[in-house]
């Protein structure tokens, strides 16, 4: 549906209340801080084994409470009617969450294994809260929270029809994004003069994490020249800055393919200028004293095993050993001749940690694996089948193809060049870091967010000229 | 002249309209045929499978026998995504119903041989015949399955030759092949039901027997292995 986008801006109340709130989601959403977790932490409280907390981040906090005040206001407002929702493929997913949940064997065991203990409301309380369903209820809720809600939030925010005018909020939400990506970029930096070992990780949990964000969001950010027009183009390219500093060489590598992605899209050399500089960055970089260097060291740690045992580094073999996944069990690791996990569906929504164990058979599951470094791809396929997968790949392609629609028909819009190479970028990193966790996950979601509010900016660009052009035709 | 002309066309665009017919229902068939396969003695589908049978079957009824079917029906994207869903799972109970198929023999794995289910190549076969119909009508959901499945199995080869450099590969070695040979056979056999699934929506009216059809086989299921099933050894 196409509608005319203007820039007025009711300044009553409750608007800036949902300005201030878009704001603080944005800059929470940039971070992987933990104020609560749910559960005991046994091995801090002395009892000798390790029990798995649910953390709760500040950026999930930030979305339900968001998610909360958006729901009273366009209540008050009665604007159920005016507001975007978000599309097909985002519930596609969700349902195929649910259908790989319930059609998981191993999940559905485990809750009549807990219930049958009990039985009754009791029993169904301890049945859901059982390890297996447990973790799929949570993930289906969080996917739900990050790919159904989150966008619909993003979207009705930035552009805002539910008072009958538009309000845009978008340059404040670019400019929100971009203070708090250098803000984390700020934070690493200082933890990487004062940790001299360990790789920085600006305000997320890990280094691996921390890289995902960087390169998915500096192709969104290096074509930031339109949106503050009193900025000298050149100060763009300093968003390339943050990749001389990655430790990860895949998330270097994909934020190379997203700038590639970004200049192809616009058909512009600056971008290939941009390359060149941080090539130089690289070369100082790596001219420092090597025995004191962080990146250079957790780089390095990348792509050289960990001992002398290991021939090659787990995260690798994990990847063949997850397609087993696809192997009938019966057929193949001794159990019940009925098959105890589908093609198709998967293991269970978050069960894929709880059943890649005996997926290794033969091969070599000495080291741990480095936190965030699974390949995304087989992990999804594993926990919610090739349904499941597909559902997440229709998903980002929907909005992709929003912003390809943008393009086309405003090639001098930045943002939707920015966005493809931003997902571009993410396509890439998360085959080496699964990039859907707390925190990223609603990145993703800013990014799937403005591809929309791209192309609804293309199509009233297009419209205000037929307009124009009818008008003076008169 | 031009009257010829038209006629002609108009007679072409009528014979190409039976045929698209033709192959919609031929799909439908094939689909349902699938199903009922299903309903065989060497299932034996796991208390999941009935549960998911009985939950599907109940949300089908929902999808094509209240007014929520019309949005179902004219949209093809959902209608494709939802058959396509409940196709697969029932395609993984009927392709361990049905015994017996080619035996091939793979370098990878020379002391034990592969065999090639009869209703995998009858997928396969669907897929070629119907190929006119889901060319013409392709989707973005069946785009995203062929997608999903290309990836995994970019990956898996990928993998496999590169820890092939490092490990020995054989059945009983540290690199086992039949992984492999697993994904990649699934990944044809579930691409070839995706194109299928695409034709069989491809037109409104093939579309809207699907919907009807797909709760009550999903009840058939439900109700012949619960009520009538042969003794089942629940897993462990």
């Amino acid at each position: 549906m196409k509608r005319e986008v203007s820039t007025q801006d009711t300044r009553d109340f409750g608007s800036r209340i949902d300005t201030i709130v878009l704001a603080i989601l944005i800059v929470a959403m940039c971070s992987q801080i933990d104020p609560l977790s749910l559960g005991r932490d046994t091995l801090a409280e002395g009892l000798g084994y390790a029990t798995k907390t649910l953390k709760i981040a500040l950026c999930d906090i930030a979305l339900v409470l968001a998610t909360g005040w958006f729901i009273l206001r366009t209540t008050q407002q009665k604007a159920w009617r005016k507001i975007w929702w978000s599309p097909l493929p985002c519930w596609a997913l969700i349902f195929a969450m649910i259908l790989s949940m319930i059609h998981a064997p191993n999940v559905l065991n485990g809750f009549a294994e807990a219930f049958e203990k009990t039985g009754g409301i009791k029993g169904i309380i301890k049945g859901i809260t059982a390890k297996e369903p447990k973790e799929a209820i949570a993930e289906i809720i969080q996917y739900g929270f990050y790919f159904v809600v989150a966008p619909l939030l993003f979207v009705n925010w930035i552009h805002d029809r539910r008072s009958g005018n538009l309000i845009d909020r978008k340059k404040l939400a670019i400019n929100a994004f971009a203070w708090a990506v250098g803000l984390n970029f700020v934070i690493g930096f200082g933890q990487l003069i004062l940790w001299r070992s360990t790789a920085p990780r600006g305000f997320w949990t890990s280094a691996n994490i921390y890289n995902v964000f960087l390169a998915t969001s500096i192709p969104l950010l290096l074509t930031l020249s339109n949106v503050n027009k009193a900025a000298p183009k050149e100060v763009n390219a300093w968003w390339t800055f943050p990749i001389a500093f990655m430790t990860s060489p895949w998330a270097i590598l994909s934020s190379v393919v997203g700038i590639v992605a970004t200049s192809i899209s616009q058909r512009k050399t600056t971008n290939v200028w941009s390359m060149a500089w941080v090539a130089l960055l690289f070369f100082l970089a790596y001219s420092t004293p090597r025995s004191s260097n962080a990146i250079i060291k957790n780089r390095n740690e990348h792509l050289r095993v960990g001992s002398a045992t290991e021939v090659v580094k787990k995260q690798y073999i994990e990847w063949y050993a997850a397609t087993r996944w696809s192997v009938p069990q019966g057929a193949d690791l001794g159990g019940s001749p009925q098959q105890l996990h589908h093609f198709e569906t998967g293991v269970g929504p978050g069960n894929y940690q709880g059943n890649i164990g005996p997926y290794y058979g033969s091969l070599p599951n000495e080291e741990k694996m480095p936190p965030d470094s699974n390949n995304l791809y087989l992990v999804q396929a594993v926990s919610i089948g090739i349904l499941g997968l597909a559902a997440l790949i229709w998903m980002s392609t929907h909005f992709a193809h929003q912003a390809r629609i943008a393009r086309k028909l405003n090639p001098d819009d930045w943002l939707a060049h920015g966005l493809l190479g931003s997902l571009c970028a993410f396509a890439v990193v998360v085959l080496f870091h699964a990039g859907i966790v707390r925190g990223m996950s609603l990145v993703l979601a800013f990014v799937f967010a403005l591809c929309i509010v791209a192309r609804e900016t293309a199509e009233a660009k297009v419209a205000s000229k037929e307009k124009n052009f009818s008008e003076k035709m008169i | 002249m031009s009257t010829h002309i038209h006629s002609v066309e108009a007679q072409h665009n009528t014979n190409f309209a039976k045929w698209e017919n033709a192959l919609s229902l031929l799909a439908v068939v094939s689909l349902s045929a699938i199903a009922f396969t299903a309903l065989a003695n060497g299932a034996r589908p796991t208390t999941a499978d009935k549960l998911t049978f009985f939950v599907l079957a109940f949300a089908g009824l929902i999808f094509a026998f209240t007014p929520l079917r019309h949005r179902i029906e004219n949209n093809r994207e959902a209608a494709t995504f939802w058959i396509t869903s409940v196709v697969f799972v029932i395609y993984s109970l009927s392709r361990r119903s049905i015994e017996g198929g080619i035996e091939i023999k793979l370098a990878l794995l020379p002391d034990t041989p592969q065999i090639i289910s009869y209703i995998s190549l009858a997928v396969c076969a669907l897929a070629v015949l119907t190929s006119p119909l889901w060319w013409k009508h392709r989707t973005s959901w069946t785009g995203a399955v062929l997608s999903a499945l290309a990836i995994v199995t970019i990956i898996s080869v990928a993998i496999f030759m590169f820890l092939a450099k490092f490990y020995t590969v054989g059945e009983l070695e540290i690199l086992d092949p039949l992984p492999l040979i697993e994904t990649l056979r699934q990944c044809i056999e579930f691409g070839a039901l995706a194109l299928v699934c695409c034709a069989a929506t491809a037109l409104p009216t093939s579309r809207r027997l699907m919907l009807r059809i797909l709760p009550l086989l999903l009840l058939t299921l439900w109700a012949r292995h619960t009520f009538a099933a042969a003794p089942v050894e629940e897993a462990e």
